[in-house]
């Protein structure tokens, strides 16, 4: 049905440096109702593969040689491959009257073509829903402007009633079909976009990472829409993911990519249960899944079968007789919600005759308790808006608490005094999500490294230099590193420039919102292993922010669940894991693949 | 939108008073004394004093103020230099000794060619501004995006008294191409109002339409990057149509922002337009009070110029929710 033959996707650099080709060579057959997944790493050249089906790149900038045929439900088989099928951008290859009946070769073909496939035969899912999708126009509007563009005849209610009928296959009220993306939520819009894709019955739906921005029990849920929707139109899908949780329940087939290149295709059940190529194992290797051993170390490209453990502070035990950390009691952070005229019968009610303002807070944290010892990891997880990353903001000092007591190392800290706020500002240290954003790109990396040694240590300018370099090779980076850009290092290595930063002055506590979850799986293991080999070295505190329950049952010693502002559940891993208390931690275990 | 609609309407009045205050405060902090300025040259310390008790100078500074927005909200006598007493009508903003006549009335009586002169030159400057913006993002990089570019730089640099005296020269004196400059008032005679009016509106949109040509270029660029235009192309829309609907209604709010505060200054007159080309708008009218040092009218004509301001600032906020619903009025 999609045959992809020999293609290439180059990319020209800006100001005339060398070209960069994301895609070479590749070759794939997708057949109807077939569902492939496309797994790589970031920089793999799958999400490419993608838009090149539907043209969608920037001509001006991108080159696409090779051939990308997309058959007409007609064509079963026996579909002869014209000898060197090379097309070059700019050269047009109508169907011709040879041609299989509704084949359509798209690399090269005419807007006009194009534009007729794209929406009509072949249709797209993107990542982020609310990006996607119009922020101008309400959904309903969005379905049918799909549907009219490829029934020109049709009429604006004809194309409003099947908007509203598809809306309602995939579980969104007609009452709803008049509001904007920005007022559901992230699965919501995520249906949304699948049914906009459905809309004229497409034969291909390419979906490009449709549940990256999920939470993990919305995620299932659409992909198992997904995979609904699929079987009931017959519908091929090409499921474009960095995640093998998500083609692993999902796909028929898949072909994993590196560098745009082929590493190896099979179908899902057997690539995950053998992988034949060392990159492949890596790959399903360094899938954190929740059957791992807690403290072990975990499978890299480099070093596909690790047989190290680190100690961690469960095995060690904990002396109760310690003194905490840090002891957090009955936190509570309000926000000041939008504010709005107060309601007639409101104002009676309080007897007031003035209209009046009303703003209702929201609760981001409401009563959380927390406890950390000196060296013990704790683990805070939940959901997008559970007010975990509000908690750990509150400890960093960025946050000023509406309620509630904040203690460390024994004293007050809840409105510290300078002296106390010096040291907290030296003993409590931050590892942020987004490694790109984190680093200011104007400043090398030895500059970047110097300041927190220049407030915290007495060093002078050169000693500090030679800590900084330390601190380099500590993360497994060298110290010919120091006099480079962040942009010049990769996603991984910028993540360990920040865990250095981390480090300099030599902190009792690091608290590490969501440190691992922007990084590919290869990369995040990387950076798991550094983390529990400099625990087991530094004897740090870490609160370990996260949404990954595969991710923190590995790392941490004692996991807090955030649900709504609360805590919901707060006790050791094992127990946490083998008998989970409440019955929403157990949604969240099951969610988790 | 209730709660916008009040909470900018107090804002308005909270401007307009500080506005009204401020000017009221100079009228009085100026060396100029507004009795001797009334009475004429010829008139004797006597005379001054008995004309200071006719225009009620003699009261204190908070009543005469409270007078003042009494006037603008009821209307109220004024006592003229001859100690004649005048009726004006509610919305009084004085009575200017120079003209002998209301503030209001004055202001009235310029406005129509103000209202006319804003109008065209929005029209040129919106075709001109955010037109060429438009086919320059379209064409990012081309010859014709540079061309638009440089065309834009000119505009942006050259100054409205220059090129408003090369043009006339030019299009009116030289060839003969337009008519001479002029405000007939188009009741009358349309054609004769749109003929005077056009080389004004031409200089004057195109010498503020670089801003917005810059401005829309800018905007556009960014905003065709944005995925949901990419989504738009992913549906079957054409490069063009899917940049009309939804990249330029992505990038208009600043645009939108921009054009309401132009407006509302336009229509507090355009001084050296009006001055170049002879008209006699507003702004002119309070040029030549400032000149004549009649305070009454300079502060009228500063109140009317902020009210316009006020209004069509709010009028901008609620066309940008308008075209994105995102944007919560606050």
């Amino acid at each position: 049905m999609l045959s992809v033959r020999d293609l290439t996707v180059t990319f020209a650099a800006p100001r005339g440096g060398e070209p960069v080709t994301a895609v070479s060579g590749l070759s794939f057959d997708l057949a109807p109702g077939e569902v492939l997944g496309l797994v790589g790493e970031s920089g793999s050249g799958k999400s490419t593969v993608g838009l090149a089906v539907l043209g969608l790149q920037d001509p001006r900038t991108t080159t696409v040689t090779g051939s990308i045929r997309l058959g007409g439900r007609e064509l079963v088989g026996g579909a002869a491959e014209p000898a060197g099928a090379q097309e070059l951008v700019g050269t047009q290859e109508l169907v011709g009257a040879q041609a299989l009946v509704g084949t359509q070769e798209l690399v090269g073909a005419q807007e006009s073509v194009l534009r007729r496939v794209r929406g009509g035969r072949a249709a797209l899912v993107f990542q982020d829903a609310l990006t996607s999708l119009s922020p101008f126009h309400g959904v309903g509007a969005q379905l049918a402007e799909m549907y009219r563009l490829h029934h020109p005849g049709a009429g604006r209610a004809e194309a409003r009633r099947r908007a509203v009928a598809m809306l309602e296959r995939v579980g969104i009220p007609a009452a709803r079909a008049g509001d904007h993306p920005h007022r559901f939520s992230g699965g919501m819009r995520q249906r949304v976009m699948i049914a906009m894709a459905l809309m004229n019955d497409p034969q291909l739906l390419i979906a490009d990472e449709p549940t990256t921005a999920l939470d993990a029990r919305v995620q299932r849920q659409v992909l198992d829409l997904l995979r609904e929707l699929q079987r009931e139109h017959g519908t091929a899908v090409l499921l474009v993911s960095h995640d093998l949780g998500v083609v692993a329940g999902t796909t028929d087939r898949t072909l994993v990519l590196r560098g745009g290149r082929e590493v190896e295709s099979a179908p899902t059940g057997d690539l995950l249960a053998a992988p034949r190529e060392p990159y492949t194992r890596a790959l399903v290797g360094a899938a954190l899944g929740l059957d791992s051993v807690p403290g072990s170390e975990l499978p890299t490209v480099d070093d596909p079968s690790p047989t190290r453990t680190f100690r961690t502070r469960g095995d060690a035990g904990l002396r109760p007789s310690e003194r905490w950390l840090v002891e957090v009691d009955d936190l509570a952070v309000h926000f000041p919600g939008r504010r709005r005229l107060a309601s007639p019968r409101d104002l009676r009610a309080e007897g007031l005759r003035l209209p009046t303002l009303r703003a209702e807070s929201v609760r981001a944290v409401d009563g959380v308790s927390l406890r950390i010892a000196p060296g013990e990891t704790v683990g805070l997880v939940g959901e997008s808006g559970s007010g975990k990353s509000t908690t750990a903001r509150v400890l960093a000092g960025l946050q000023h608490p509406s309620g509630g007591r904040v203690r460390y190392d024994g004293q007050d800290a809840t409105r510290p005094d300078r002296e106390l706020r010096r040291r907290l500002s030296r003993e409590v240290q931050l590892v942020f999500q987004d490694p790109y954003a984190s680093l200011n790109p104007r400043r090398t990396i030895a500059r970047t490294l110097d300041t927190p040694l220049r407030l915290h240590t007495p060093l002078g300018a050169a000693q500090r230099r030679e800590r900084a370099a330390e601190l380099l090779e500590q993360v497994g980076l060298s110290a010919d590193h120091l006099d480079r850009y962040p942009h010049e290092f990769s996603g991984g290595q910028r993540q360990r420039i920040g865990i250095a930063r981390a480090l300099a002055p030599q902190p009792r506590l690091i608290i590490a919102d969501e440190p691992v979850s922007a990084l590919d799986v290869s990369v995040q293991a990387q950076v798991l292993n550094l983390l529990m080999e400099l625990r087991e070295r530094l004897d740090v505190a870490f609160l370990f922010v996260s949404h990954d329950l595969a991710v923190v049952r590995h790392f941490c010693d004692r996991v807090a669940v955030m649900h709504r502002g609360r805590l919901v559940e707060s006790t050791d891993r094992d127990r946490l894991f083998a008998a989970p208390h409440t019955d929403y931690t157990r949604e969240l275990l099951a969610a988790a693949h | 939108m209730l709660s916008f609609a009040l909470r900018r309407a107090l804002q308005a009045l909270a401007v307009l008073a500080a506005v009204s205050a401020a000017a009221f405060a100079l009228f009085y902090a100026a060396p100029a004394d507004p009795a001797r300025a009334a009475c004429g040259p010829r008139c004797d310390s006597g005379q001054v004093a008995a004309v200071r008790q006719s225009m009620g100078l003699d009261q204190p500074l908070l009543a005469q103020y409270a007078d003042y927005l009494g006037g603008i909200l009821a209307g109220r006598d004024i006592g003229d230099v001859d100690g004649s007493v005048i009726h004006c009508d509610a919305p009084c903003l004085g009575y200017s000794y120079r003209l002998h006549q209301p503030v209001t009335e004055a202001l009235t009586d310029h406005l129509p060619v103000t209202l006319s002169l804003t109008a065209g030159a929005l029209a040129v400057l919106l075709v001109l501004g955010p037109g060429t913006g438009f086919l320059a993002a379209l064409r990012h990089g081309r010859r014709t995006d540079r061309l638009l570019s440089g065309f834009t730089l000119v505009g942006a640099s050259v100054q409205i008294y220059f090129l408003g005296y090369v043009a006339q020269w030019a299009l009116v004196y030289s060839t003969g191409l337009l008519p001479l400059p002029g405000y007939t008032p188009p009741a009358e005679d349309p054609a004769a109002w749109a003929g005077g009016m056009l080389l004004p509106w031409l200089v004057l949109g195109f010498v503020n339409s670089a801003v917005f040509a810059r401005l829309s270029r800018s905007q556009l660029l960014e905003t065709m990057n944005e995925e949901y235009v990419r989504t738009a192309r992913g549906k079957g829309l054409g490069r063009l149509r899917a940049h009309l609907k939804y990249t330029a209604r992505g990038a208009a709010g600043p645009l939108v922002q921009l054009l309401g505060l132009e407006a509302g200054a336009l229509l507090g007159g355009a001084v050296i337009t009006e001055t170049v080309f002879g008209l006699n708008g507003v702004g002119r009218f309070a040029a030549e009070a400032v000149e004549g040092q009649d305070l009454p009218a300079v502060v009228g004509a500063v109140l009317l110029a902020a009210c316009f301001v006020v209004l069509f600032v709010a009028l901008a906020d609620l066309a940008v929710a308008w075209l994105d619903p995102r944007v919560r009025l606050s």
